[in-house]
């Protein structure tokens, strides 16, 4: 391995949700990293949302810990206001030259403390949040940004445009501005490149007659967003930019920049729809008097929980839905409403609204065409890299993988899929160098300072002015002084800069300091740093408390500098108080079975199997049937005309040939024990009776689900009424035997036994395939009538092309809502077929040759077994749930446990693949490691106080708790934590009425004895 | 359902002699019972002996623990001799059908065995009363119009609205029936079938019971219901809960006879409420003086707060407390102000989820949010 | 009691009210300093016995703050916190405490203003409540 020439390093180009994810898999599966980000913080545009669908989650609450992780890597680098330039070599070895812009500000100084950025004199419209506020020429990209140090604006600071001001520097105690700062070119060089640039929302101007730019009432989605956010222009408070009046009625008008190829963006940008929803209902959540309307032509809620989503919006937040076209926006001048004019079934209308919000798509920005062309892959007409169905997540040159909105349309979850995907590509290159650039951590050994006296070395933050401009800092030293155990106090300028990391190493071996509390800023931020500069002087890290005297004193105290040094006093006895009873800590390490346990044979199986077996892995997979292929062996072609059969074919020998898959068919499976990085799993080939065993690290399920048989429809009344499914099996016969007799006329009924009470999902996939038969059909014989009777058109992303190509060559659709469904006879073995034509206005009559029915695809029936031998959830619909919808798409909540493929939702070929990819990346980041470290602030038992009541059991979300027989003798039974499971979130503690758990650092009789210090 | 015929005007024999064939028979391995010991004592015996059944006095009104806590301390885990009978008044019922659902009970190495009650006195001092031996819980099992409003009961009795037993295997069943007539039994599980074997148990329950049931628990609602208004008009503010409890000794021993409190080692014996002299100073100096020893009133809220959701009402706490604090009506209270807001019983069903480890995303949304 | 300054003991929940809470000192939101933060994990971690402590050793109020419904890190947290809370108002009222010096309120990471509104509005409430009886009442 030490020979190898290939890199141990990767790129990863955006910092986006995408980028940051890539980063973090690659990283934690031993690999270096440099994540380059044009913009002065990451974050990327999930960091401007204010909520996000279908779970209403705080976007910046459950992104920025991801940005903080990634920030603190070891092995990422950060590499913000960059840009690459070119790149050279091939997959294993390329060199990539990148431009560094300046930042004006060092990042090692910046403490982040903002004292410079109120004193710039210079105003500017603020981009970040939409233009409705300002922003300095020194700015920080969002408050919460990573990194956290400001930017100088060139183009706009008067020191550097005409070397006046300066007032940045002066006010800089750090020392931290640098004006004489160049651009700079560098090379880094690494084994492989991700790609996860992102798109950009499509421009306003796309849409002229909507006015955006003109009409002040007029904002994008993004700047909705923006006005919605807590931390936005107008702190959450929904109002008007034009007269900050809280608007009542408010329009979003869907599609602007999207399948509109009168612009050249002919795909569906496969979000908006959902955005906009979201957006009414959190308005309606802000305001109940908000009256949302949303204007759109096909309601693509066509995720998990969407529709359920959508229906909510309707029924419960009052969010009308209009199907209609708005051709124009006009603002009346005198009070600024705009008036929407619309088209729909009903005829032409017009409405007056006080704000409308353009449901923007996405664009590849022309800086992603350069970067395309920089990077020499190929990009689509539109500017997407939109990649090969089986391999979503490749470009067209080896070694450069794709992820996100750069790859084409996606929202969150596909992104973060993707990204883990493309991570997994990485390593199927990089398998031979993993962890020869990483680095390791080193630290000198542990003192034991068990039995010892506390001695507590305490230090008081000025944060420049920021602490010590408004709380007496000196005071809170001599205050410090009189605690109990506190050997050795004193105040620093900045507790955080490098310096004062090395002086603090000192006092602790000069002093012999056995706990350590330092009253500065967030622990949220800083704690880690300090803890690890504990560590580096050979002090457990958890010997350590902080009190935040700034953040949460001085800063929101500053007119009361009396009150302000009270409170901090109390705030540092508190911390004193808790770190007297601080104990070390002991780090708990697991060891780990580098092997995948992979259940389900279809598409989304093997590619895991494969990719995991890529990245240098052992797997074993199981599949149910006799016969490898899952779902894919009853479909023929994709929508894009891949021939699936010779695929899936190919694919089904690399698994078996591969050396490191083992394959097993016809498996029964009797039962998976373990947990992360220890897993054994028994099972049985059917009619073999020797069971068998497999020990492993992951689990990754891609067991699938089923086509349901219809039962609407005259379905088996008739051979002319067949399924979707079985209309494409005829296709391929009649491409492959010209002469076979064609039917002349085909009706399609789409969301059958989808979309309805009894199943309320979208299958997602009907559509598409409905258009796909269309147009086989089509191009087969012109003369073939087809006509696809639907609810919604839900050909999102990039497949909304093929659905623009079906209706020019000739295929009808017709709409039909769920009140007035179609209606099916069957007369002399011919169905028969009505419906009302929302256009025409009356029912229509079909006797078609063919009537295939759209029926969606339901969980397997097996699947609730296989949730409870795992300990995972089904959602409400009997479908794989996964750790988090938005940022967790691919994983359990039980580490380990990775998910891909149908099993979890509804999904075409390209989506199960990257999914599977995704598991695969996800898995090696546990794989990857020798022992796996536990987090140390994990619950303990006392098992002479357990009663073994269980409680704790039922309240633990992550199964980490469980109760055991603890000694056989007497049968004494306890709760028994797994640390490799525990999160410490202390639910269990909590409940806990025998005081039997304490959450480590976090003992109840810490926070007793905290809590009572600041009575004090 | 089923009517036992009641032998020679005796009910507390009859009931003996069903439950001295249940031990001989094999259906149980030994039943818990109370007895009147020759000493004197009203207290609890675990029977083996199909012939010492001789000893029990099934109708035995008088209560000197509640059984729960003796079957908490023997029937953590199955046995492996066969299950045990226990034969239990409602309030104990309840207590241990709690300690079943906090696993604090194996609930397959016993058979519940309930009984009405119509109240209880106390253990102490009982032998005086019952002079006339088991001929007094005879009559006083037939005495059904005394108990209304009998100030000789233990204060809990005297409010409780539960005398027939819920979430059983058995019941056996006297109130509002003539019990030196006939006495009425039933069967709630197929454990309890098996021990009611031979028995037709087609019968229809008796209406006379569920109407004198129902006029009982008017009855003591109402008296329940006064009781606790009597003590909300003194119980307003800080000053009269610390006054409520300004006799304790910090003792703890209401928590010791507790059924429900059922830590080996109870909260307060633990580091947290150990302080060094210097807290106690510290404590000492923000009041100017604080009260020893400490922490008496943390002590009965945080029982309070961990034991109301399973709190039976059965009163043996103040009927232990040296001090004599009343605890009962504010216990009483508070535990079914606490299960309300669940809709919870507690001891009604072994399947009703504990409702501190159960949630449901759509309830109390008002909680959390501003008003 | 308009010179009376309340205390109150907040426990804040890492990943969003204490968040929140650094979040309204980053913009400089200004708020009463009569609250004094406990960092914990999880709302769902506060043990109620830290609240009855806290108001019997003379605390004026008591804060918990929380993720939002349906946010928690931990899942479920919250929800369990909001039970516990329902169950632990029901006994303060029940044995005659005043129930309105214990808040419980959701506020996340990106709520620094609602983070300091609350704060503002609980301490207003509290000095119109007047000081906690048991500042005085030492034979608890």
């Amino acid at each position: 391995m030490a020979e190898s020439k290939l890199s141990g390093a990767a790129l990863v180009i955006g910092g986006g949700i995408g980028g940051v994810q890539s980063a973090l898999d690659l990283a934690d599966a031993g690999y270096k990293v440099y994540l380059v980000e044009r913009q002065p913080g990451i974050g990327g545009v999930m960091a401007m949302l204010d909520k996000t669908f279908p779970t209403n989650d705080c976007s910046m609450c459950i992104l920025s810990p991801k940005l903080v992780v990634a920030a603190r890597h070891r092995n990422i680098e950060l590499l913000t206001l960059t840009e690459v330039l070119g790149i050279e070599g091939e997959a294993g070895d390329f060199t990539v030259r990148l431009l560094r812009r300046a930042r004006y500000v060092n990042l090692d100084k910046c403490t982040g403390c903002g004292d410079c950025l109120a004193k710039c004199p210079v105003k500017l419209p603020n981009d970040f949040e939409g233009g409705l506020s300002e922003r300095r020429a020194i700015y920080r990209l969002y408050a919460q940004a990573v990194p956290n140090a400001p930017m100088i604006d060139a183009k706009h600071c008067l020191k550097l445009v005409r070397d006046k001001c300066g007032a940045c520097a002066k006010n800089c105690k750090a020392g931290a501005i640098e004006y004489g700062q160049q651009d700079e070119e560098v090379s880094v060089r690494v084994g492989a490149v991700v790609v996860a640039a992102g798109s950009q929302v499509a421009p306003t101007a796309l849409r002229r007659e909507y006015g955006h730019g003109r009409y002040p009432n007029v904002v994008t989605s993004l700047e909705f967003e923006r006005i919605l956010s807590a931390s936005g222009p107008f702190s959450g408070h929904v109002q008007r930019p034009s007269d900050g009046r809280k608007p009542e009625r408010i329009a979003w008008l869907q599609c602007v920049g999207s399948r509109d190829e009168s612009v050249e963006k002919g795909y569906c940008s496969a979000m908006c729809c959902m955005y906009a929803v979201k957006e009414a209902v959190i308005a309606r959540e802000h305001m109940g008097s908000v009256e949302p309307t949303v204007f759109y032509m096909d309601m693509r809620s066509y995720g998990k929980d969407f529709d359920r989503y959508v229906e909510r919006a309707e029924k419960q937040y009052g969010v009308r839905l209009v199907r209609a076209r708005v051709p124009e926006v006009r603002e009346d001048q005198r009070t600024r409403d705009l008036v929407v004019r619309y088209a729909s079934d009903a005829g032409a209308g017009a409405e007056r609204f006080d704000m409308v919000v353009l449901s923007c798509g996405l664009v590849p920005p022309a800086e992603m065409v350069e970067l395309g062309r920089r990077l020499d892959i190929k990009l689509d007409r539109f500017g997407f890299v939109a990649g090969d169905n089986w391999d979503p997540v490749a470009s067209s040159r080896p070694g450069i993988s794709v992820a996100g909105s750069f790859q084409s349309p996606m929202a969150i979850p596909e992104t973060v899929t993707g990204a883990s995907g493309a991570a997994a590509a990485v390593e199927s290159v990089l398998a031979e160098v993993r962890g020869k650039d990483a680095v390791a951590e080193e630290l000198p050994p542990e003192r034991d300072v068990r039995g010892e006296a506390p001695r507590i070395g305490a230090f008081i933050c000025h944060c420049g002015v920021n602490i010590g401009g408004v709380v007496d800092v000196p005071a809170v030293v001599e205050h410090v002084k009189t605690l109990p155990f506190v050997v050795y106090a004193d105040e620093n300028l900045y507790s955080c800069s490098g310096d004062t990391q090395e002086r603090l190493k000192e006092l602790i071996r000069e002093h012999r300091l056995n706990r350590v509390m330092i009253a500065s800023c967030s622990p949220r931020t800083h704690e880690p740093l300090f803890q690890a500069t504990l560590a580096e002087a050979g002090l457990n890290p958890h010997l350590f408390a902080m009190a935040n005297i700034r953040d949460q004193c001085s800063w929101v105290h500053m007119k009361e500098p009396e009150q302000a040094t009270a409170k901090a006093r109390e705030l540092v006895s508190a911390a004193i108080a808790r770190v007297v009873r601080q104990s070390p800590l002991p780090k708990v390490k697991l060891p780990v079975k580098k092997a995948a346990l992979v259940l389900g044979g279809g598409i989304a199986g093997l590619t895991s199997a494969l990719a995991i077996a890529d990245e240098g892995f052992d797997v074993c997979l199981l599949e149910r049937e006799a016969e490898l292929g899952g779902q894919a062996l009853s479909i023929f072609t994709t929508a894009e005309g891949d021939d699936v059969r010779a695929r899936l074919k190919a694919t089904i020998e690399r698994t078996k040939q591969h050396s490191r898959i083992a394959v097993h068919t016809n498996v029964a499976l009797d039962g998976i024990d373990g947990f992360v990085g220890n897993y054994r799993t028994t099972f049985h080939v059917r009619g073999a009776d020797k069971p068998m065993e497999y020990e492993h690290g992951v689990v990754v399920v891609a067991t699938g689900a089923e086509y349901r048989q219809p039962t609407e429809y005259q379905y088996g009344a008739s051979d002319c009424v067949i399924t979707q499914r079985q209309l494409e099996e005829m296709v391929e016969a009649y491409r492959r035997n010209p002469k076979t007799e064609r039917p002349g006329s085909v009706v399609m009924i789409q969301c059958v036994g989808s979309r309805e009470p009894k199943r309320p999902w979208c299958s997602r996939i009907c559509c598409a395939e409905a258009v796909k038969n269309a147009i086989a059909l089509k191009e087969l014989n012109p003369e073939t009538e087809v006509h696809v009777l639907y609810r919604d058109i839900r050909t999102y992303g990039l497949r909304e092309e093929h659905y623009r190509r079906a209706r020019g060559l000739g295929v009808v659709f017709i709409r039909y809502t769920p009140e007035e469904k179609p209606e099916v006879r069957v007369e002399d073995g011919r169905p028969i077929v009505t419906v009302r034509d929302p256009i025409l206005g009356r029912r229509i009559r079909f006797r078609p040759d063919i009537l295939a029915l759209s029926s969606g695809i339901v969980p397997r029936a097996g699947a609730k077994e296989l949730a409870m031998m795992l300990k995972v959830p089904l959602n409400a619909d009997g479908f794989f749930l996964e750790a988090h919808m938005k940022l967790r798409p691919v994983d359990f909540a039980t580490e380990g446990v990775y998910m891909a493929g149908l099993a979890h939702f509804p999904k075409f070929i390209d989506e199960a693949v990257a999914q599977a990819r995704a598991a695969a990346g996800r898995a090696a980041t546990v794989l990857s490691r020798d022992t796996l470290e536990a987090e140390a602030t994990v619950a303990h038992v006392d098992r002479e106080r357990c009663t073994a009541c269980r409680m704790c059991e039922t309240l633990c979300a992550y199964r980490a708790i469980e109760v055991k027989v603890v000694n056989e003798t007497f049968g004494t039974r306890s709760a028994v934590v797994n640390e490799a499971l525990c999160k410490g979130c202390g639910a269990c503690a909590a409940n806990c009425r025998c005081s039997a758990i304490d959450i480590r650092g976090f003992t109840n009789e810490n926070i007793c004895r905290e809590l009572t210090a600041l009575l004090d | 359902m089923a009517m036992l015929k009641v032998k020679a005007k005796n009910p507390s024999r009859t009931l003996r002699e069903l439950f001295a064939g249940w031990l001989s028979e094999g259906r149980l391995s030994a039943m818990l019972v109370p007895v009147m010991a020759k000493s004197g004592a009203a207290t609890l015996a675990l029977v083996s002996d199909p012939a010492k059944m001789a000893e029990a006095a099934p109708l035995l009104p008088a209560m000197a623990v509640n059984a729960a806590s003796v079957v908490h301390d023997i029937a953590r885990q199955k046995g492996e001799a066969g299950r045990v009978g226990l034969l239990l008044r409602p309030c104990e019922m309840r207590a241990v059908v709690e300690l079943i659902k906090l696993r604090q009970v194996d609930a397959d190495g016993v058979v519940l065995v309930g009984i009405d009650c119509p109240g209880t006195y106390k253990a102490a001092g009982f032998r005086e009363v019952r002079t006339k031996g088991e001929e007094f819980d005879n009559e006083h099992a037939g005495g059904q119009r005394d108990y209304y409003d009998s100030p000789n009961l233990r204060t809990a009795c005297q409010v409780c609205d539960s005398s027939a037993p819920s979430a059983f295997d058995v019941a056996v069943g006297f109130l509002g029936l003539d019990p030196d007539k006939e006495l009425w039994l039933e069967a709630g599980t197929d454990k309890g079938r098996v021990l009611l074997e031979g028995f037709d148990l087609t019968g229809e329950a008796p209406a006379a019971r569920a109407k004198y049931l129902e006029a009982l628990k008017e009855r003591r609602l109402k008296k329940a219901a006064g009781t606790i208004e009597k003590l909300d008009k003194v119980m307003r503010g800080p000053e009269k809960l610390v006054g409520y409890f300004a006799d304790c000794l910090n003792c703890h021993n209401c928590m010791r006879v507790c059924p429900v409190c059922y830590c080996h080692e109870c909260f307060f014996n633990s580091s947290t409420f150990q302080r060094g002299l210097d807290e106690h100073v510290r404590t000492a100096k923000r009041k100017g003086l604080t009260r020893m020893p400490s922490e008496t009133l943390l002590f009965h809220l945080t029982r309070m707060n961990h034991m109301m959701a399973s709190c039976v009402a059965c009163g043996i706490c103040e009927d232990s407390c040296p001090a004599g604090v009343g605890l009962l009506p504010l216990f009483k209270k508070v535990s079914r102000n606490v299960q309300a807001e669940f809709g919870y019983v507690s001891g009604r069903s072994l399947e009703e989820p504990l409702p501190l480890v159960a949630f449901r995303e759509d309830e109390f949304q008002a909680v959390g949010e501003s008003e | 009691m308009a010179d009376f300054e309340p205390r109150i003991v907040g426990f804040l929940c890492n990943w969003c009210t204490y968040a929140g809470a650094d979040l309204a000192g980053t913009s400089r939101m200004q708020y009463p300093p009569n609250m004094r933060p406990i960092r914990v994990m999880c709302s769902g971690s506060v043990d109620s016995v830290y609240l009855l402590r806290a108001l019997l050793e003379g605390a004026d109020g008591v804060f918990i703050g929380g993720c939002h419904p349906g946010d928690c890190h931990y899942v479920s947290g919250n929800y369990k916190a909001r039970r516990r809370m329902v169950a632990f108002k029901s006994i303060l009222r029940s044995v005659g405490l005043d129930e309105d010096r214990v808040w419980l309120r959701w506020i996340s990471a990106a709520e620094g203003r609602k983070f300091a509104d609350t704060i503002t509005a609980m301490t207003d409430e509290l000095k119109r409540k007047g000081p906690s009886p048991f500042r005085e009442q030492w034979d608890v």
